[in-house]
């Protein structure tokens, strides 16, 4: 799906402003702070709104970033102030008694765990989408939707050992190409779940 | 929310996912403590990210998001084209910034209609005269081939090196992207007493983009070079070109203040903070040529200094004892870097000058062409026969390739 960006060079090509970075990084992205603004605004037009913003602001202002820490504290910032905006004109708008309900969503720890669930979201994100296209699937298809080896095999037409050395491959790239850079949320839930390959 | 809690969070979020692996050091692992330890719901998050499948689940869902729609209505506000699933092709006119946007916007429009056709403003006819070719050698048009010269003469060809880590010198990282396109990164601060220089030359029927440590853009034209250090230090960035290049210099600050880029071309010296602007400096054309797309640019040249607007080009001739400031057609300046060759009542000869760093031919010339002039376009990666055959359209030139020579003689 992501071909030729990666997270590595996403950050150059941002400079140049190809296009193709943009597309990464909205696909990355977008979902992850889609349901981090819809937690807060509770109504999914507003949440696409206030995202599709974010990233419009972002191109206009073309901040130069140095790092990847910047371009994910502008987008998780921008995201979480367009929100609470966008809340309190409504609250204005809108009976006393409702405000109530969103004191809590407004809340700095509720805010903040947010973010931290959403770097994490993102994080892993990234990883899977370096796998190749069908390792991906298999993976996803075996970790996210906790679909036994014969229901990825009967469900991708694929035989039940290349699912298992498709996974194992998977989770053997992820060690690989993660270990370096940060640490390997996937892995992690990979362990967790204890999946037997 | 406080900036440092953002920056803390983050941190937290890979110290989790550490601690997941149990990969956690000794130290990390009394920060996570310390971190459970200072409010309930900290701790609460941390152990439920673990349990259950609440994780899981969110993956799944986020997998599931479309984000199509999202990506149709970024590259409508932003008038930048939307390359659509799996495939992307590299685009025509390549990195516009900002307020070139639209102008290259109109660029495509005006190739979409013409596509590659020939116009001759004075074709009377249009009958197709073949060129005369003997022996078979294949001429192809340029492509993106260059060498990199590092600081200890030791050479690397472009061309055929593989993606990925090229070559590291000092702090910097020189890295080939996958579209081939050079880059350069430096994680600490330069050594200001000894900078390393780095040399990119194209040969003839090569080109190539680089983009230089401060993110500053470069396309390099054929049988052309840039020299540069592999880090920027100080309150200057200078780099020295030969041939044609284009920049889009992004600005740059040292302690705070914005430092000036400085392009020398053959003794002409372009000063700028941040803007776009092509030099032409080939040695073998009647001029050096600077153009200024966007920004502002101050020009130097044996002791004249003029500062130039967007659209105006600075052009000083050889053997003339000033400058000139024009306005030329912005998209036959900038045509070879979109991959195109424009003319607009363009000289025979120069056209052949063009032909020859491009396609890699050596042209003779039998009898006077001054005053045959064209006008046309065509794309750069057209077979020479077939410009050839656009140039002899109209009976006023006829061209015989042998080999790698061509032989032009007026009719």
């Amino acid at each position: 799906m992501i071909s030729a960006v990666n997270d590595h060079n996403c950050l150059l090509l941002l400079k140049t402003n190809e296009n193709a970075a943009w597309q990464y990084l909205i696909r990355i992205y977008f979902p992850v702070l889609f349901r981090f603004a819809h937690k807060i605004l509770k109504d999914e037009g507003n949440a696409e709104d206030v995202v599709s913003d974010v990233f419009v602001k972002l191109w206009q202002q073309h901040a130069d970033f140095d790092d990847w820490h910047q371009v994910k504290k502008y987008l998780y910032t921008a995201t979480r102030n367009s929100c609470l905006n966008a809340l309190r004109s409504k609250q204005r708008e809108k009976a006393r008694h409702e405000s109530f309900a969103n004191a809590y969503v407004q809340n700095e720890d509720v805010l903040g765990n947010e973010i931290l669930y959403s770097e994490i979201l993102a994080e892993t994100r990234k990883a899977v989408y370096e796998l190749p296209p069908k390792m991906r699937e298999v993976f996803i298809l075996a970790y996210f939707k906790k679909m036994t080896n014969e229901e990825i095999a009967v469900y991708l037409n694929l035989s039940n050992q290349t699912v298992r050395n498709q996974k194992a491959t998977a989770l053997a790239m992820l060690r690989k190409s993660l270990q370096p850079k940060f640490s390997l949320p996937v892995l992690a839930i990979a362990l967790t779940l204890k999946d037997l390959c | 929310m406080k900036e440092s809690s953002l920056d803390e969070l983050i941190y937290i979020a890979g110290l989790i996912k550490k601690s997941q692996l149990n990969e956690l050091s000794a130290v990390e692992a009394i920060q996570l403590e310390n971190w459970k330890n200072r409010k309930e719901a900290n701790r609460e998050f941390a152990e439920q990210i673990n349990a259950g499948d609440r994780f899981a689940n969110d993956m799944l869902a986020l997998e599931q998001y479309d984000t199509t729609a999202a990506e149709q209505r970024f590259f409508s506000i932003t008038g930048m084209p939307f390359i659509d699933g799996e495939k992307r092709v590299a685009p025509l006119v390549n990195i516009f910034r900002r307020k070139a946007i639209r102008w290259a916007a109109a660029a495509i429009i005006l190739f979409t209609v013409a596509g590659s056709t020939w116009y001759i403003m004075k074709s009377s006819r249009s009958v197709k005269q073949p060129v005369a070719v003997s022996q078979n050698v294949k001429i192809v048009p340029g492509g993106n081939k260059a060498i990199l010269t590092r600081s200890d003469g030791s050479q690397v060809i472009l061309d055929s090196a593989a993606n990925g880590l090229i070559s590291r010198e000092g702090n910097a990282m020189v890295i080939k992207l996958k579209d081939g396109k050079l880059a350069y990164n430096a994680s600490a601060a330069a050594d200001e007493a000894r900078p390393i220089y780095n040399t990119v030359s194209t040969p003839r029927g090569g080109q190539y983009q680089i983009t230089l440590p401060d993110g500053t853009g470069v396309w390099l034209n054929s049988a052309s070079s840039i020299t540069f250090p592999t880090q920027f230090s100080g309150n200057e960035r200078k780099v020295k070109i030969t041939g044609e290049a284009y920049f889009e210099v992004t600005s740059h600050l040292s302690k705070g203040i914005k430092t000036k880029f400085i392009v020398d071309a053959e003794g002409t010296s372009i000063t700028v903070l941040g803007t776009h602007f092509n030099v032409n400096a080939y040695t073998d054309e009647e001029a050096i040529k600077a153009t200024l797309i966007e920004g502002s640019i101050k020009v130097n040249k044996g002791g004249l200094t003029t500062m130039i607007k967007p659209g105006e080009q600075f052009r000083y001739s050889n053997g003339a004892t000033n400058y000139e400031v024009l306005r030329p057609d912005l998209e036959e300046v900038l045509a070879w870097k979109n991959g195109k060759f424009i003319f607009r009542n363009t000289g025979a000869i120069t056209i052949l000058r063009q032909i020859s760093r491009w396609y890699d031919v050596d042209i003779h010339y039998k009898g006077a062409l001054s005053g045959i002039m064209f006008s046309g376009g065509i794309s750069r990666k057209d077979n020479i026969e077939k410009l050839l055959e656009l140039l002899q359209l109209d009976e006023r030139i006829r061209f015989e390739i042998k080999g790698r020579e061509i032989t032009v003689s007026p009719k």
